[in-house]
């Protein structure tokens, strides 16, 4: 039982799911909310990368660089693996052709062969214009609707989005955000990395939605 | 981190590195001596055989698969300049050799159908066969295009178009590795600009003379996309091969990078899906409208045996370098792009081979009794342009030097 | 074995070439810069990431023109009387029209070509100039994959409503029915049914995508505000906050984007493959409309080009229509110039002229095969094209496409955004006329001389084509009055100063 919360706490289940209770806060700060992390404030995208990089080599796994547009190179800065996106595109193209083939050959020449110009009623060719359409309908489905899936979206409530500051990630501020559930969280070193790695501002995160009663 | 670290740092621009070693052209010579060899022995064959026909038919399907090679890195050299790219400064060079080989291509592209057309009366060309043309009227309403006169006049306005272009744009890229005046790109732009629709339509008559009037009765006027199709796709497809070979020489380390063939390839990807949506679109709308006069063409290629190549052509020539092209480690893999342009290229000779050989026996099924013929006369003029290109790059510098936007291709990196 | 950094030998070379800098004309646009070893910036006077924001969040923040209103009132009153012609058009018939026996397909069917063609500039832009990386694109693909989606809003209106008995519409989808009946699927007019609804479907999704990260900006704008006071602009009955039912519209919008870096990974993923799978899409759909042609047996209708040529053409047009729209908008908005530069102009009057030389070609294409086919139908329908009542329709065609976009050869033309946007109105008029000439002139005249007809266009006919224009016109409005008419996060992230290396000496 034990395990299986878990493993639906790395999932972030307990954000969704109201049956899963939360896990215990590692970190409380002096107002009695659980930390949610640690976030450091940049001002250009150089000291954000060099920054990225830094917490990078550091070890940390749960983390996180937010800007107001994608940087390029960043996952490499930040280590991060390549996506599986494409795959799951691919499997919405397949699906779309397989099905509009499927589809036309039961109706045209199956359930309901029709004689038009004297044409073999399993005739491919005119087959493909609604085998190319469907293709690229689930396809591109599938690309945001994947897209928003691995990314854990829509999630419309956030602890980040309870600092006034971070409202800035979105318009011209970098910020790196160390979360409390990595295993390595320290207050003090991460605190020290932050400023060490040249941000302007650091400031803890508080997450709300899970106040400890005391 | 994975491909991040590539090309970091300065890239040596030392002749070392940008100039194949002194005396590697002779490789180059065995290879026209071949192809030379082979083109005379098809052709001594052919008519030792009494089947002129057959050996012609052989050598030109060699022929206007080189030509297309010529043409499309041609189309691209103007494209690059026309987009002011950046990127593929560092590559353009090898198209540029390709390119100004047209001359030689050209003439041997024209060279075996104007001897059909004007000394053996037409026997590939059959619109030149008395035999044939007897009588019939749909000849006398092409007879003002389809006549000797008329069709040698414009076989040497394409040459002249082709090779003006070629050798103006190449100047402008020679002079410029002497000067490095930055100017010249501009012009190289701007010749590019009134060059691209001349060349166009250049290209598209070449078509129409040299391989659809094999049928003189057919016509579509999708034809000239479809042959660009295949000369864009095979120019860019052999460029590839021939800078996996200067890499594998040691050259051109850290200009010509995983970045450039992931470039390279993406473009070879949306050329074989653009060759079959030009090829899917000019067969089904005739299958589809189904008019006598259009249909002759895909029939003769529909039954009686060449449906098996008709097959092999849309799996070969789209289906399966998609799918292959689809995967990106093969698109950042020199070895194994080296077999998939490979493949690309020898497909491209069987869409001339799909064009030509129906139309020597007549649309009477296939004859493959002198197969060994086709093999032959095909060799010919691909081994002579190999020979070229060989020689070609051990010519001069492996790339633009002094090319304004080259640092730009230096850095060159794909993100995402 | 010397080893250089390129840089420095470019940086020499320069320096050992490089005349005089250029003396700034008045009106020199730094974005016109053509020294090939410099490339020009692509967004102008140095703007920073919060100038960036606050202009572009300002058009929908503020206050709109004193046009706007105006303008918007004028549009929506068209669009209105549009509307109103259909639902008569609905309950009279087609008979309204002025389709009749031999001319069966005239403006509906060149209306619906003509707007479906206009989107497909919107998503040239966005998937295949993304594709081909052209980092300019990043100032019009917002506004021109919005005019996308409204064209083809207009555009599906007209087969929708040509078919006569509406209420059996719902015949062209394979719905399971009492009659045990499925739809033709060998029919060219049921592939556009799925080609114009996956287009539409496809381009809007693509379009959401890339507003997402947009509008998560000005939810957190307009939270902010919030935040900080307690004042401001009202609802003026209800009372609420303007801010707070931004915070919430945007918001639920843009599902909680919070600019994380490992999303942005994903992201840029995603939209590079969409753009992937949108380019042989937009091929697709016009081909497919010029399907509904081309399988005909109809001399001028059937010939084999006709997949790339309408595709050409349709880009064409679209192109226009989006110069139509940008140029008198920059004139509008404060500092839309810096982001929509002359270079964006010019780039886009070359794409009009490359494109007006391929319609070109294919209109020679047509006319040599016509007469080379020896087929004495193809040599009518050609001759019949010029020298026919038609005459002038194809001499409009023929102008505005072919003659019109030469002027472009010139620079200063290009440069010139008044001649731009008279050479787009041209354009626009003259792939409207091309449709009609290949619908109408081709079917005017049938094989049997008893067959010949002319057709006259009804006031209906008229109203409901202006009507759509108003309808386009009036959802561009509104696009720019509520959404981000740029692609912010884009167009940051083309910025010098976005290059987290520094700046390479070579541009951004």
């Amino acid at each position: 039982m034990g395990a299986l919360l878990g493993i639906l706490h790395r999932m972030g289940a307990h954000h969704y799911c109201p049956l899963v209770p939360a896990p215990p806060p590692r970190f409380v700060t002096e107002r009695g909310c659980t930390l949610h992390g640690i976030m450091g404030e940049f001002d250009t995208a150089q000291a954000v990368y060099a920054a990225a990089e830094k917490v990078r080599d550091a070890g940390y796994r749960r983390w996180d660089v937010h800007t107001p547009f994608p940087i390029h190179g960043m996952e490499d800065a930040m280590g991060v693996k390549p996506t599986r996106l494409p795959i799951l595109i691919a499997l919405g193209a397949f699906t779309g052709v397989g099905g509009a083939y499927l589809m036309q050959w039961w109706m045209g020449a199956v359930d309901y062969p029709m004689v038009v110009q004297g044409k073999p009623y399993a005739a491919w060719e005119p087959w493909v214009p609604i085998m190319f359409e469907l293709g690229v309908l689930c396809s591109a489905f599938s690309a945001l609707l994947g897209m928003l899936g691995l990314n854990g979206l829509p999630r419309h409530h956030h602890p980040l989005f309870t600092s006034e500051r971070f409202l800035r990630s979105s318009q011209d501020r970098f910020f790196v955000v160390i979360e409390a559930e990595d295993q390595n969280f320290n207050p003090q070193r991460v605190r020290s990395l932050l400023e060490s790695s040249g941000a302007t501002h650091v400031e803890l995160v508080e997450d709300d939605s899970v106040e400890v009663t005391p | 981190m994975s491909h991040a670290a590539a090309h970091e740092g300065p890239v040596s621009l030392a002749e070392g590195n940008v100039r194949l070693r002194a005396g590697g052209g002779a490789i180059g010579t065995v290879l026209i001596a071949a192809g030379v060899v082979a083109a005379v022995a098809t052709f001594a064959v052919g008519i030792g055989q009494g089947n002129f026909k057959h050996a012609l038919a052989a050598y030109h399907i060699g022929a206007m698969s080189s030509l297309a090679v010529c043409l499309g890195a041609m189309f691209w050299v103007m494209a690059f300049h026309l987009v002011m790219s950046g990127w593929s400064v560092s590559i353009r060079r090898q198209f540029e050799n390709a390119m100004v080989l047209v001359p030689v291509i050209g003439v041997l592209a024209v060279a075996g159908i104007a001897a059909d057309v004007f000394f053996m009366h037409g026997q590939l060309l059959t619109w030149m066969n008395g035999a044939v043309r007897q009588g019939d009227s749909l000849y006398e309403e092409k007879a003002a295009w389809l006549n000797p006169v008329r069709w040698g006049l414009f076989a040497l306005l394409y040459l002249f178009i082709w090779v003006y272009l070629s050798q103006r744009l190449w100047w402008y890229s020679t002079e410029q590795d002497r000067t490095g005046a930055p100017r010249l790109s501009n012009k190289a732009r701007f010749t590019s600009a009134w060059g691209m629709p001349i060349f166009g339509l250049s290209l598209t008559f070449a078509a129409f003379d040299w391989l659809m009037s094999v049928d003189y009765r057919w016509f579509s006027t999708m034809w000239g996309v479809y042959y660009f199709a295949g000369a864009a796709l095979s120019g860019m497809a052999a460029m590839i091969l021939v800078l996996a070979a200067v890499r594998r020489s040691g050259r051109l380390s850290g200009a010509v990078t995983n970045e450039h063939l992931h470039d390279m390839s993406k473009l070879v990807f949306g050329f074989v899906v653009f060759w079959a949506y030009i090829g899917f679109g000019q067969y089904f709308l005739i299958w589809y409208s189904n008019i006598p006069e259009e249909t002759s063409f895909m029939l003769a290629r529909k039954t009686e045996g060449w449906n098996a190549l008709s097959t092999f052509l849309v799996w070969g020539h789209f289906a399966v370098p998609w799918y292959i092209l689809l995967w990106k480690f093969v698109r950042r893999s020199w070895a194994l792009m080296t077999i998939v342009c490979a493949w690309v290229m020898v497909l491209e000779v069987a869409d001339m081979y799909w064009i030509i050989r129906p139309m020597v026996y007549g649309g009477t099924g296939v004859h493959l009794d002198m197969w060994w013929l086709d093999l032959l006369g095909i060799v010919g003029v691909p081994l002579i342009l190999a020979g070229l290109l060989v020689r070609k790059a051990h010519a001069g510098p492996l790339m633009p030097l002094k090319d304004p936007r080259l640092p730009e291709a230096l850095h060159h990196r794909n993100y995402v | 074995m010397s080893s250089i950094h390129p840089d420095r030998i470019n940086a020499e070379r320069l320096a050992g070439l490089a005349t005089a800098p250029p003396v700034p004309t008045p009106g020199w646009d730094a974005s016109l810069e053509d020294n090939p070893a410099v490339r020009p910036p692509l967004v102008l006077n140095n703007r920073t990431f919060t100038e960036v924001t606050d202009i572009i969040c300002g058009y929908t923040e503020n206050k709109p023109g004193k046009w706007w209103f105006p303008v918007f009132g004028f549009t929506a009153t068209v669009a209105g009387c549009g509307t109103l012609l259909i639902l008569y058009l609905l309950i009279t018939g087609v008979g309204v029209w002025g389709l009749n026996n031999q001319v069966d397909w005239a403006w509906d069917i060149t209306n619906f070509v003509f707007w479906i063609g206009i989107g497909h500039a919107g998503t040239l832009i966005s998937a295949i100039l993304c594709i081909f990386k052209q980092k300019w694109r990043t100032a019009i693909n917002r506004s021109a994959e919005a005019m996308t989606i409204f064209a083809v809003i207009c555009a599906g209106t007209f087969p929708g409503i040509h078919v006569g008995r509406i209420w059996m519409i719902w015949m062209v989808f394979p719905i399971p029915n009492s009659n045990s009946i499925w739809p033709n699927f060998r029919s060219p007019l049921l592939w556009d049914v799925f080609a114009v609804s996956t287009y539409f479907t496809v381009s809007l999704l693509f379009w959401y995508m890339g507003l997402i990260p947009d509008l998560a900006t000005l939810r957190d704008r307009a939270h902010q505000r919030l935040l900080r006071s307690e004042q401001g602009p009202r609802v003026p009955v209800l009372g609420l906050r303007i801010d707070r039912i931004r915070a919430n519209v945007y918001g639920f919008l843009a599902l909680g984007w919070r600019f994380s870096s490992r999303h942005w990974h994903r992201y840029e993923n995603a939209y590079l493959l969409l753009a992937g799978i949108s380019t042989p899409l937009v091929l697709s759909v016009h081909s497919i409309v010029s399907f509904d042609f081309a399988t005909s047996i109809i001399p001028g209708w059937h010939t084999t080009i006709f997949p790339p040529y309408f595709v050409a053409g349709a880009i064409f047009g679209g192109f226009a229509m989006v110069l139509l729209l940008l140029i008198p908008a920059r004139e509008l908005y404060p500092h839309m110039k810096d982001f929509v530069t002359l270079r964006h102009i010019e780039n886009m009057a070359k794409i009009i002229l490359a494109t007006g030389m391929m319609v070109s070609f294919a209109y020679a294409m047509e006319f040599f095969i016509a007469w080379y086919s020896g087929s004495e139908y193809e040599q009518f329908a050609f001759k019949n094209r010029i020298l026919g009542p038609y005459w002038w329709a194809w001499g409009t065609m023929t102008f505005c496409n072919v003659v019109s976009p030469q002027i472009f050869w010139f620079q200063w033309a290009r440069r010139s955004p008044l001649t731009v946007f008279i050479i787009s109105i041209f354009v626009t008029i003259g792939m409207w006329f091309e449709r009609f000439v290949i619908i109408v002139i081709s079917i005017h005249r049938s094989y049997l001389p008893s067959e010949w007809g002319m057709f006259h266009p009804t006031p209906v006919d008229v109203g409901i084509f202006i009507g759509t224009c108003g309808i386009f016109l009036t959802l561009f409005l509104l696009f720019l009055r509520f959404l981000p008419v740029f692609a912010m996060a884009e167009l940051k992230a083309v910025l010098p100063h976005a290059d987290p290396h520094g700046s390479h000496g070579i541009g951004a």
